[in-house]
């Protein structure tokens, strides 16, 4: 079984890596829609 | 076959409680194993749609002129066709094979994320019935391609918003069983389980899911942008009001290349993890299969304008493209070359899961042949729009994606449900497949090299044979792939138990450790470190 704290740094580095690859999510989504307003705005 | 082992984890036998019964165990499913079986029931029944409307296309050229529908109602057969194939069969297909191999591979107890789990593949089923229901609408379904090129999918009537919502629901449910994916293989790895001791389906999984991260929200920005275009004014991509139809193009094969090594880079973990097995031989080259899938991957997000070398792009843009094309063959070959040398003096027999692997090789590297073809440019610009290239995609996602899910399940199988398949049934669907596929798609190189276009559903005389020998092959393959639900449902009803835990003498990993049928609740005690050496003897 593992510890309570190896448990702990699991759920710890679920949240984490959740949220980077939920902000990379976001950044190509609204970056490329970003990318084709100031494309446009030439 | 079977060679039963001593290290049966101990928990194997309480591990089948509490297990939820009725409908509530699916529709509330958080289990990875049930929610990847419905993924890969959901894919199959995907896979027999699509393919009737493959039978009708196929039926309607078999010979010249109209028979069977008008030419809008083709149109829409061809895009419904390629939307449902690779969004609803094939992705879900890697998706439920993802849910069911990486927990059981890593030695992890469940996805990282259970209750999304359940939302990603609850998304699909609405996708697919409002996608397939555009049928009903006036103007009937999309019929601009499976791309969705404007300005000619702008035109589309009712169906327009639903193809668009489609997209979009279909786009989170990846994004979410991806984001699900990266976050269970970086964190709940057995203690042990070291990056580079992972079996190559769930390297090649960890590699797919960060291009699906990277592509699926670009693939999301576009379709949201033509939907602005259609109701509120916008000119993205409408000439008329200074925008750049091409520009969608840049965006849409931005997202469409790495979905191809979407659809193919589990297949080469399947792969990898298959012809070991039935050569009795560790993997050739295990860091450099890593490698190699890494680098495909990277090349596959700047190679992207190789769809597009008609639409008038400058020589500097040509020549790069073309390059960075090509030196894919690298990487590629690469891995063509380590199977090839996993299974030099190995031990080969050859049961359906690789058989499938081995046609996979064969044929994939057929498709990887008329793809290098396809990147030169001046041929290109011969190729473009013809049966060539039809011939090209189809051995790629055919015998490539889908002979290597086959593989896949066929491998699995056993482990999944305790039972052996009918063997000799396998072997018939086996045989029936790769000789139809062939029947079906490589007379399509003559018709493409000849000058047939696709996308038509009529066409010259001159055409007419080798569309009525692709049309027999069509139909022949279709029914063929009717055996592959039947053996399962055989297997599953009355399929010989296998004893011990591994099915097959020459497979490695953990999930080999554990009891056959897979407990319903596993690895709820960490693997120990002996079962992940002996898995991990690359």
């Amino acid at each position: 079984m593992l510890t309570p704290q190896q448990q702990a740094q699991r759920r710890k580095g679920v949240r984490r890596t959740t949220l980077v690859v939920s902000l990379i999510v976001l950044a190509f989504y609204f970056g490329f829609i970003v990318m084709m307003l100031v494309r446009g705005s030439h | 076959m079977a060679e039963p082992h001593t290290e049966v984890h101990a928990h194997a036998a309480h591990d089948h409680d509490h297990k939820p019964h009725g409908w509530r165990r699916w529709v509330f499913a958080t289990n990875h194993k049930d929610i990847g079986t419905m993924y890969l029931i959901f894919s199959c029944i995907m896979f027999f749609t699509g393919g009737a409307f493959a039978m009708v296309i196929r039926a309607e050229l078999f010979k010249p002129g109209l028979q069977l529908v008008d030419a809008g109602v083709f149109n829409s057969l061809t895009t419904m066709h390629g939307l449902v194939m690779i969004f609803g069969a094939i992705m879900p297909a890697w998706v439920g094979l993802a849910n069911w191999m990486i927990p059981i591979q890593i030695g992890a107890p469940d996805m990282a994320l259970p209750r999304l789990n359940n939302l990603s593949f609850w998304i699909l089923p609405f996708a697919f019935v409002l996608l397939l229901s555009s049928w009903l609408v006036p103007g009937s379904a999309p019929a601009g391609g499976w791309t969705m090129y404007p300005p000619l999918t702008l035109q589309f009537g009712s169906s327009f918003p639903m193809l668009i919502f489609a997209i979009h629901m279909m786009g989170i449910s990846s994004i979410l069983g991806a984001i699900n994916v990266v976050v269970t293989i970086m964190n709940l790895r057995a203690p042990g389980m070291t990056l580079l001791r992972m079996p190559l389906f769930v390297w090649t999984w960890l590699i797919t899911a960060y291009l699906l991260v990277a592509v699926m929200p670009v693939l999301a920005g576009a379709v949201t942008m033509m939907l602005t275009d259609h109701f509120f004014g916008t000119s993205f991509f409408n000439a008329a009001g200074g925008g750049d139809p091409v520009m969608f193009q840049h965006i849409f094969w931005f997202f469409g290349h790495p979905e191809v090594y979407i659809m193919i880079l589990p297949a080469f973990g399947v792969v990898s993890e298959v012809i070991p097995a039935f050569s009795r031989k560790p993997l050739f080259g295990y860091e450099a299969m890593v490698y190699a899938t890494a680098s495909i991957a990277f090349l596959s997000f700047i190679v992207w304008a190789h769809h597009m070398f008609t639409v008038g792009l400058p020589l500097s843009a040509l020549l790069f493209f073309m390059l960075a094309t090509m030196l894919i063959a690298v990487p590629t070959g690469v891995k063509v070359f380590n199977w090839t040398a996993t299974m030099w003096r190995g031990s080969l027999s050859f049961e359906p899961p690789m058989l499938f692997s081995l046609a996979f090789l064969f044929l994939f590297t057929i498709g990887g042949f008329s793809g290098l073809m396809l990147a030169l440019v001046p041929a290109d610009f011969q190729y473009q729009d013809t049966y060539f290239v039809v011939a090209h995609f189809h051995y790629v996602l055919v015998s490539g994606a889908a002979f290597g899910i086959m593989s896949g399940v066929y491998y699995w199988l056993p482990k999944w449900v305790g039972r052996m398949y009918d063997m000799r049934l396998a072997t018939w669907h086996f045989w029936l497949s790769a000789i139809f596929f062939n029947v079906l798609f490589f007379p399509q190189h003559f018709l493409g090299l000849a000058g047939m276009p696709r996308r038509i559903p009529d066409y010259a005389v001159q055409f007419a044979d080798w569309n009525m020998v692709s049309s027999i092959g069509g139909f022949a393959f279709g029914l063929s792939q009717l055996l592959f639900p039947y053996i399962i449902w055989k297997c599953v009803r009355s399929g010989q138990r296998v004893e011990g835990t591994r099915a097959w003498d020459g497979a490695r990993g953990l999930e080999w450790e554990l009891p056959s049928p897979a407990p319903y609740h596993s690895w709820t005690t960490p693997p120990t470190e002996a079962m992940i050496a002996r898995g991990a003897e690359h």
